[in-house]
């Protein structure tokens, strides 16, 4: 027995000509003008400082880098690589790096999301230069993401030390 | 109070370190009624915990886990934190499992400690990237078997004495 496929009734559009070149338009309009829809995003990051909250808290003396990543329109969460570099013997090294973090956009103002934990704990209170910097991505709900990178501008002294790595 | 009551409080206070330790910990002092969690989230699909100021929900669906987590009083979840594939052999599942609420349990307990720590109330929920159960989170991502060597060589922290101890 043999199938015969209604192929006239598939060809048959139901859509009016007009309407339908209106869709094509549309569609390409608006996928032509995805790369508007690309938001801006910054990241700020604090200079290296010894943390009087974290004194008043736990009694420990600790240094403290505060990461801030903001964008023109709500983000899901950003992902950072982020360390902070010292100045020793005239070289530039790494004094600790916190690895990868992740911090979901601030219930709040949902175009930020705060990296407000990273800290570590003072070896003694000697003066010491110290500079952070990160860097990731930040990523949206359309599947849209977002290169952000920064640092603390310059090298600025910290009563603090660390045991480089 | 005990150090380990002492971290429920601690919040964005706990330092990395700490977290590990913490992770250490729990994976082995709760290892039982973990074990028991584990089956009953593999049998029924979902299951809820609570740690310091944090309610956990979780949800197991086609060999993945992942959770979800909001501060106990709170009124949405937000998408899942961390997902993870279990595999098909059961005896490895819970093994995994057990890992996984581990992980989560630091990750609530340091976004959402006990009421009376000030935190951030402009804060987000934030957490290493790379879990301590994955070997990667010891070689930062530059492969398992660095990973395996890094924690081979690590002896157990000062913090995990004092967990265990007081």
């Amino acid at each position: 027995m043999s199938i015969t496929f209604p192929v006239k009734q598939i060809l048959k559009f139901k859509v009016p000509g007009v309407l339908a070149l209106g869709l094509v338009l549309g569609q390409f309009l608006m996928t032509g003008n995805q790369s508007n829809t690309i938001p801006n995003c910054t990241l700020e990051v604090e200079r290296p400082h010894t943390s009087t909250s974290l004194y008043e808290k736990r009694k420990i003396n600790a240094i403290k880098l505060n990461l801030v990543s903001e964008c023109d329109s709500p983000q899901r969460f950003t992902t950072l690589q982020a360390d902070i570099q010292i100045i020793k013997n005239d070289n530039q090294i790494t004094a600790h790096d916190f690895g990868s973090i992740t911090a979901k956009s601030s219930k709040k103002n949902p175009s930020k999301a705060y990296f407000l934990d990273l800290f570590l704990e003072c070896k003694s209170s000697e003066t010491a230069l110290y500079l952070g910097q990160a860097s990731g991505n930040v990523y949206f709900d359309n599947g849209v993401t977002v290169p952000v990178s920064g640092n603390s501008i310059k090298f600025l002294p910290v009563d603090c030390t660390l045991g480089a790595k | 109070m005990n150090f380990y009551e002492e971290c429920l409080t601690l919040g964005q206070y706990l330092s990395q370190e700490e977290k590990v330790s913490l992770y250490q910990y729990l994976l082995t002092s709760k290892r039982n009624s973990y074990e028991i969690e584990a089956r009953k989230l593999l049998r029924e699909g979902v299951h809820t915990s609570f740690i310091a100021n944090g309610e956990i929900n979780y949800r197991f669906s086609k060999n993945v886990v992942s959770y979800t987590s909001r501060e106990i009083d709170s009124l949405e979840f937000p998408s899942a934190i961390r997902e993870l594939y279990l595999g098909k052999v059961q005896f490895r599942s819970v093994d995994k499992l057990c890992r996984f609420f581990a992980q989560a349990e630091v990750d609530v307990l340091s976004n959402f400690p006990l009421p009376g720590t000030h935190q951030n109330p402009d804060r987000s929920f934030s957490f290493n990237t790379i879990p301590y159960y994955d070997l990667n989170y010891y070689s930062n991502g530059k492969g398992k078997l660095r990973g395996l060597l890094v924690k081979l060589r690590k002896v157990d922290s000062e913090i995990l004495i004092k967990l265990r101890t007081f």
